[in-house]
Order: C-alpha cells, then structure tokens, then sequence
C-alpha cells in the first residue's frame, strides 16, 4: 500500500531531517513510528503526501509514485489520505460543525461546501454522524476554539472521518493531550482503524503508548529507521537506543529522559 | 581575547553624520532661503484672534446647506470605505506571501499599495477630479484608492501572520486553493479585518473632510468658498461642525472595534 524508499529531506538551512528513509507498509496494516524529539518523524510524514517536499526518494501510495503527480493527481492522492496533526490544527474561529465539513473539502471545494451553515444538507447530516462517531456531537455549534484539547483532537478525528480516507497518517495525535485525554484519543483512533479497515502510520515519541498500541514498530533516529520489527519481539534495550545520543556526555540525561517517559 | 568593556559612547555612523547635515542645511536653508519674514508671525495673534472673534457667534444661516455637504462628505466615506474594503480583500490575498500564487505576483502587488499609498489624497482627488469631473464621485474613487491602500497592506500583514497549521491541514485533504483561503484563512483573518475596516472608516471620514479643498464633493467645498469669500462665521461654524462628526464618529467607531475585539 505505501512504499518509501531512500527518502530524503533536508531543510533550506542544512538540516537533514530525513536522511534516507525505507519502508513498506502492507493494505490495513497499523505501524506506529517511534522516535525521540527531533527524530524527523513529523517531517517524514508531510513528505509522503508532498505537504513538504522531499529533496531526494520515492514514496508510491496505492500504486502511484506520489513525486510525479500533478496538482489535480497530487489532490486525488491526498483526498485518499487523511492526516491527523501533533497541533490538532483546527481553524478557530468557526464551528466544530463546519471543521468537520472541511473534511469533505478536497471531494466538493464547491462555495457553499465551505462552511457547516451553507453545506448542503448531505453534508451537514454526514458531518454530525461523523461527531457521533467520536462522541462530541453536542459540541457542533461551537466555536472551535472553545473546547479542550482532548475534544479537539477528536473534532479534528471527525474531520479525517468526513473525509473517508483509506490510509490515516497520525503525527503524534496526542502529544498536546494530557495523558487520560491522550488514551481516549488513541483508542478512538484505534477503533477507527479497525473498523474501517484502514491502513495507519501514527508517529509516538511515548515509549509508554508505543508499546501499548503498536503492532509493528518503527524505529526512527536522526532520520534513519534503526529498528522495525513486530511489538512483541522487540526488546526494551533495543528501544531504549532510540532515545540515547551518540554524544558520550549526554547519556545519562537521555537515560533519564526515557525512564521518565516509560512511566508517564 | 578577552572581553573589553564596551565604550560609554559610539562614534556615530558616517551615514548619520551625513543625514544630520543634510537635515540641518535644509532647515537654515528654509528659514533664511525662502524669505519667511518673522514678523509676520508677530502679526498672527491679533489675526487669529480676528478670525475668532468674527467667527463667533456661529452664522448658522447655510445651516441646511451645510448639513447636506456634511452628509455628502459622510456618504464619500461611507462608500469609499466599502469599496476600499471589498478591494482590499484580493488585492491582500494577492500581496501576502502565504497566499499569493507566486512570490512575483506578491512584489508586484505590494509595489502597487506601496504606490497608491505614496501619492498623497489629495493628489488622487486632484487626478479624479480630472478624469469624473468635480464632485463626490470624485471624492468616492479618492477614498477608495485610499481605504484599499491602508486596508490592503493591513491585511496582508494578518495574513502572513495566520498559523500555517489549519492551512495544512485542509491542504492535506486535497482541498484546492480556494476552498483552502475562503475555509481556513478568511475566517481567521475576518476580525482582525473588521477591525481595521472600522479604522479606515475613521480616517476616511477625516480624509473626506478636505476633499471639497479640491472639488471632490463634501464640507470641504463649503470651507473653501467661506474662506475664500472671507465668511469667517461661516468657516468657524464648519469647523465646529466638522469637530463635532469626527468626535461622534470616532467614539462610534472605537465602541464598535472594541466589541470585535471582545467578541
Ligand atoms: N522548517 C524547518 N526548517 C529547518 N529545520 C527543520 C524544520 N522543521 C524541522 N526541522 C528540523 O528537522 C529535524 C526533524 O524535525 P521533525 O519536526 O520532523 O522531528 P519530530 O520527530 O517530528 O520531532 P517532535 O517529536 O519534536 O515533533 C529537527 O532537527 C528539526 O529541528
Ligand atoms: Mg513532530
């Protein structure tokens, strides 16, 4: 379903976040990428829809090689996947209702479609059905900036759901939540997924939830995959590399980092 | 090395000795140079107080008259301000980075507020009065040009400012540009707009009053002729009248910015 292979991306100022990423993810398959902060995990995921653009690589997506996509193509493609965003990222200052009929946005850009008061009645109802799904539907006529985090990450669920994607790729959906939220978003997520049938990439940089949710994980370090392999028969040493520095004199503080992390 | 503390004082630039030179040569130029005869300025007091007490009480005689003028100067705003605004909006689309569709297109469109903002108002009325004719439409078209000037580069600016994150995020669903503008960055712009509508509005009254110094329509008209026929009541009663809209005006204007804000 995707397949990444040797993506690179380095940033204007020299950066290399990405430094020649591999990686294959079958049809329904949920792969959780773990990576400490800085690891290039939010910059890997916005390259493999082109929302940033790769500086060297290939990413194919249920077949086709998203670099040589045209405008409309590259639409299509993004219409079949759906993002969630480390900052939630909603607009504020209109309705949750009318958040979640932007779902439907790259289907219908017609004017009317843009926002919950003018949508048309199919969309409004589909939109409503979707806040059901994530259990805040009493919310709809409210202003998006008036709810807490948690809720607006599951707006913003309600969102991918309106816009009925088979692939969803999740950048550290909970990373702005305090860790109860954080748990009812993921597993809103999870069953979604389930559900749906969808293919999933979700970023983590909680060991803690990693292990918890993942089936197969990723390991990402200074923009290079270190460890991929099934949850279960990975060892925590393993894992615990990931967080560590090649400078001798930052170990002990990293060490403490992920200790501290494991029990959040 | 180690650190020196640094001086009490710097030696000023070459640049701002230059500047500081040129300002200087222009001033004593101006006064010497131009003939001002200092006694004139002697004189000014007793005028002043001439046109004060001539100008009281106030003649309220073209009362009707003047009235329709300052409606007419009110009206200029009112549409220039509208026009300006609706304006604003693509031309700010078009001059903000974020949103213009090429960074070329934005330089140019910035250079064009940038000009329309540099030829002052009343060279625009004295231009328009040439290409429509004396009168408000004139007037209308001059505060347009001003309104779409200040209101443009305002919002560009607030747009450059919006988060890229809701941006992306409905880039992400495959919604094109426009869908992508109209949901997530004019709603977020949109106060920020009203606000600096509001302010428009406000300077634009004060820009309509001396539009009519030039034949643009409005009070402005009324003033000159009272000046120029020496009706000092007349004038002072402008004046007064003038004060009084811009005052009623702008607290209107600021009750009604600071609701957007709140709200
Ligand atoms: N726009 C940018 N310009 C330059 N460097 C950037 C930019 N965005 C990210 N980087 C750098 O690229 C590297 C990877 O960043 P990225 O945001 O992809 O990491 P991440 O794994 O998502 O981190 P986090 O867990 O903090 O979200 C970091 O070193 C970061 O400083
Ligand atoms: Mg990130």
């Amino acid at each position: 379903m995707i397949t990444v292979e040797q993506l690179e991306k380095r940033y204007p100022d020299g950066t290399l976040a990405v430094a020649g990423v591999d990686l294959h993810i079958q049809q329904g398959e949920s792969v959780v990428l773990l990576g400490a902060n800085g690891s290039g995990k939010s910059t890997l995921l916005r390259c493999m829809t082109r929302l940033i653009e790769p500086t060297a690589g290939r990413v194919l997506i249920g077949g086709s090689e998203v670099g040589t996509l045209d405008e409309e193509g590259l639409r299509a493609l993004r219409r079949r996947v759906g993002v969630v965003f480390q900052h939630i990222n909603l607009v504020d200052h209109i309705s949750v209702l009318s958040n979640v009929v932007q779902g439907n946005l790259g289907e219908d850009g017609r004017a009317r479609q843009w926002f919950g008061w003018s949508a048309t009645n199919e969309v409004r109802e589909r939109a409503m059905d979707c806040l059901e799904r994530v259990r805040v539907a009493e919310f709809a006529g409210r202003r998006a900036d008036q709810l807490s985090g948690g809720q607006r990450q599951r707006v913003a669920l309600a969102r991918l759901l309106m816009q009925r994607p088979e692939i969803v790729l999740a950048d550290e959906p909970v990373a702005a939540l305090d860790p109860r939220a954080g748990r009812e978003v993921m597993d809103l997520l999870w069953r979604i997924v389930d559900e749906d049938g969808l293919t999933l990439v979700c970023t983590l940089h909680q060991l803690d939830l990693a292990r918890h949710y993942g089936r197969r994980i990723v390991g990402l370090r200074d923009g290079r995959v270190m460890l991929d392999g099934q949850n279960a028969a990975i060892d925590d040493a393993t894992i615990a590399a990931l967080y560590q520095h090649d400078d001798q004199h930052d170990d002990q503080h990293d060490d403490v980092v992920a200790a501290g992390e494991v029990g959040a | 090395m180690s650190p020196t503390l640094p001086p009490r004082l710097q030696r000023p630039s070459t640049g701002a000795v230059l500047a500081m030179i040129v300002l200087g040569a222009l001033a004593v130029h101006g006064l010497v140079g131009t003939g001002i005869d200092p006694s004139r300025l002697l004189l000014a007091p007793e005028r002043t107080f001439r046109f004060l007490s001539s100008a009281f009480p106030p003649n309220l005689e073209r009362a009707p008259n003047l009235a329709s003028a300052m409606l007419e100067t009110i009206e200029i705003a009112v549409l220039g301000t509208l026009f300006g605004v609706i304006l604003s909006l693509p031309a700010a689309l078009l001059a903000a980075e974020n949103t213009a569709p090429s960074r070329l297109v934005a330089r140019l469109m910035r250079a064009a507020l940038t000009t329309m903002r540099s030829i002052p108002d009343l060279v625009w009325a004295l231009i328009f009065v040439v290409s429509v004719g004396l009168g408000p439409l004139a007037g209308i078209l001059t505060m347009t040009i001003d309104v779409l000037a200040f209101a443009g580069r305002f919002f560009a600016e607030r747009i450059e400012e919006i988060e890229p994150g809701p941006i992306e995020a409905l880039r992400s669903t495959g919604a094109a540009r426009r869908p992508v503008i109209f949901g997530a960055v004019v709603p977020t712009a949109f106060p920020s707009f009203l606000g600096t509508s509001m302010y428009a509005f406000e300077k634009s009254v004060r820009g309509a009053v001396v539009l009519g110094l030039v034949g643009a329509g409005g009070i402005g008209v009324e003033l000159n002729v009272a000046f120029q026929l020496r009706r000092f009541d007349t004038a002072g009663t402008i004046v007064l009248l003038i004060l009084a809209t811009i005052l009623v005006i702008e607290r209107l204007s600021s009750r009604v910015r600071s609701r957007l804000i709140e709200g």
